[in-house]
């Protein structure tokens, strides 16, 4: 079929579903505005994990009585892990100046401790810095090892609120798109009620199922778009507004940029066309005869 | 051409058969008339030709090809080969005369220059150049099946198949479309025109293939609408047997008797002259 036809079956059958349509639109808009709203906090998650992550270490606090043999054997058998990328020591007075400078707002903590009460220590850069769980599982209870520290184990709590944010935020996408795809449904069930005469006349004259099927599919694929555009807009507005207008000039973690929003505009405008169209298909099958 | 041999259809839900063994052939560029009571299978045998419907057993073929193998995604290649007319004519409200005939070859993707240069050809061929730009609802019964014949034609399908085409119109009207139909005919293609008008089947004395409960009971070449036999059953109710002049029809022959009731004279009065000079 050429596209000029195509395009007006198209038309009158978007005025004559007006309502529904809209309807669609907005749910869609919501729903995909959820989903894009979950996309950022994920691209949040890995923004602040790439910004700490270089920074963090696993470090092995070493007991006072262990004889440099041990020591020898723990520092070879380290690297000779192809999880750690490098090993380095850190005597006691070492481990001392490290304390003083990380706590030194804090003067009353600092009195109270001397280089003798801190373990030496082998801090270890890691080549994936997200596995210091076998890490410490690995060396935990090693003969002169009195404990093995992920220090990315800190930020755990901050990536669970963020991970909830997100959960929740998928999870009233997913309601949304059952209201979505309800509707979507309902719309074609009308749309080839309405269309009936049409349809028959298509079919009787030789059209293809094809050429039949397409003025509907793109319908619900132009209502699933639409719906994402309003989201995509949202979440440029959000970002623009929110985000760099406000949340940046309060913490000093550093944000998501618009490549994020971009990336997740974009997929939530093809996820809205696409499965939008999908919906449309599958109710088709039901309602309009082949 | 078109054949059926044996062929059987009974629906899914239906408790007899709508065909029984029928067996029939129709040639290229003939017309015929398939006339039965409503119930007799006359749709039936169209939805068949269409591929609506798959026989239950027996074949029917288009150009030796056996409707009931063809794979669902060639069934539209078939159709743009057989063209349909209905009794309600089916016409889209909210497209103009044109834009219904042109319907046609949009969605089956003719390029618009074709569809530019055929539509108003078709439109003038059925006698309504001048009124492309009307909407069916500003149209007459006649005019509206005119265009539905345009819109089953444009295409130049090689069968016509029309269901019951006049059931909706008056006598002279009724006659004009036959004049219509009798054109398309002279083409080359082949009509099947399923009617309950015995006026127009008695005005021109083509090919009748008349069924009752599924089955052929009568081919006969220069037919009329009613066989008569010996004893005058056939004659329709209401009037004396032997009323009508002429004699018992052989069923399945070219030789029948055409039975005339006072209704039929009523519409050959409009009929024209010449009636009975059909293709055979």
């Amino acid at each position: 079929m050429r596209i000029g036809p195509l395009l007006a079956i198209l038309g009158a059958g978007l005025r004559r579903n007006l309502a529904v349509t809209s309807a669609v639109v907005i749910t869609a808009a919501v729903c995909l505005g959820m989903l894009g709203a979950g996309l950022l906090l994920r691209a949040e998650v890995h923004t602040i994990d790439g910004y700490l992550v270089d920074q963090l270490e696993v470090v092995v606090d070493l007991t006072d009585d262990i004889t440099p043999g041990q020591r020898a054997m723990l520092v070879d058998d380290l690297k000779a892990d192809p999880a750690v990328l490098t090993v380095r020591y850190e005597d006691k007075r070492q481990v001392y100046e490290r304390f003083k400078r990380d706590f030194q707002s804090s003067p009353d903590v600092v009195a109270g401790v001397g280089p003798a009460d801190l373990p030496a220590a082998l801090r270890l850069r890691l080549v994936d810095p997200r596995a210091g769980d076998q890490i410490v599982l690995g060396y935990t209870g090693r003969d002169g090892v009195e404990a093995v520290r992920d220090q990315r184990a800190l930020l755990r709590p901050l990536y669970q609120v963020l991970d909830g944010f997100s959960v929740a935020a998928f999870t009233l996408a997913a309601v949304q798109a059952a209201a979505s795809g309800a509707l979507i449904y309902t719309m074609i069930r009308v749309s080839a009620h309405a269309r009936r005469r049409e349809t028959a006349i298509m079919r009787l004259v030789g059209a293809t199922n094809a050429t039949i099927r397409a003025p509907f599919v793109l319908e619900c694929a132009l209502s699933g778009l639409t719906g994402g555009m309003v989201a995509a807009a949202a979440l440029v507005v959000c970002k623009a507004v929110l985000v760099d207008g406000h949340f940046a000039h309060q913490t000093t973690f550093p944000l998501f940029g618009w490549d994020a929003v971009w990336v997740s505009s974009g997929a939530v405008m093809a996820l809205g066309a696409l499965a939008a169209a999908a919906m449309g298909s599958l109710a088709l099958h039901r309602h309009l005869r082949a | 051409m078109i054949r059926l041999d044996a062929v059987t259809m009974t629906y899914p839900a239906g408790t007899r058969p709508a065909l029984r063994d029928l067996t029939l052939r129709i040639d290229e560029g003939e017309f015929v008339y398939l006339v039965g009571p409503s119930g007799s299978g006359k749709s039936t045998l169209l939805r068949l030709l269409l591929r609506e419907e798959r026989a239950t057993s027996g074949l029917v073929t288009l150009d030796g090809a056996d409707l009931a193998a063809i794979p669902d995604r060639r069934v539209p290649l078939l159709r743009r080969a057989v063209g349909c007319v209905f009794q309600d004519f089916r016409l889209l409200p909210d497209r103009t005369v044109a834009g219904n005939v042109a319907f046609a070859l949009d969605v089956v993707g003719r390029p618009r220059h074709v569809v530019r240069a055929v539509v108003p050809e078709v439109l003038g061929l059925v006698g309504l150049a001048g009124k492309e730009n009307r909407y069916p609802d500003e149209l007459s019964g006649g005019e509206q099946q005119r265009v539905a014949i345009a819109r089953a034609f444009v295409g130049r399908p090689r069968v016509l198949l029309a269901d019951e085409p006049t059931g909706n119109l008056d006598p002279a009207t009724s006659e004009g479309i036959m004049r219509l139909l009798d054109a398309v005919n002279r083409t080359g293609t082949t009509v099947v025109m399923a009617t309950h008008n015995a006026g127009l089947v008695d005005a021109r004395r083509r090919r009748v293939v008349e069924l009752a409960d599924g089955a052929c009971v009568r081919d006969e070449r220069g037919g009329a609408y009613e066989a008569r036999d010996a004893g005058g059953t056939a004659a329709p109710p209401g009037q004396a047997p032997g009323h009508a002049p002429g004699h018992a029809p052989e069923r399945g022959t070219a030789t029948a008797a055409r039975v005339r009731t006072d209704e039929d004279a009523g519409d050959r009065a409009d009929a024209p002259a010449g009636a009975g000079d059909g293709v055979d």
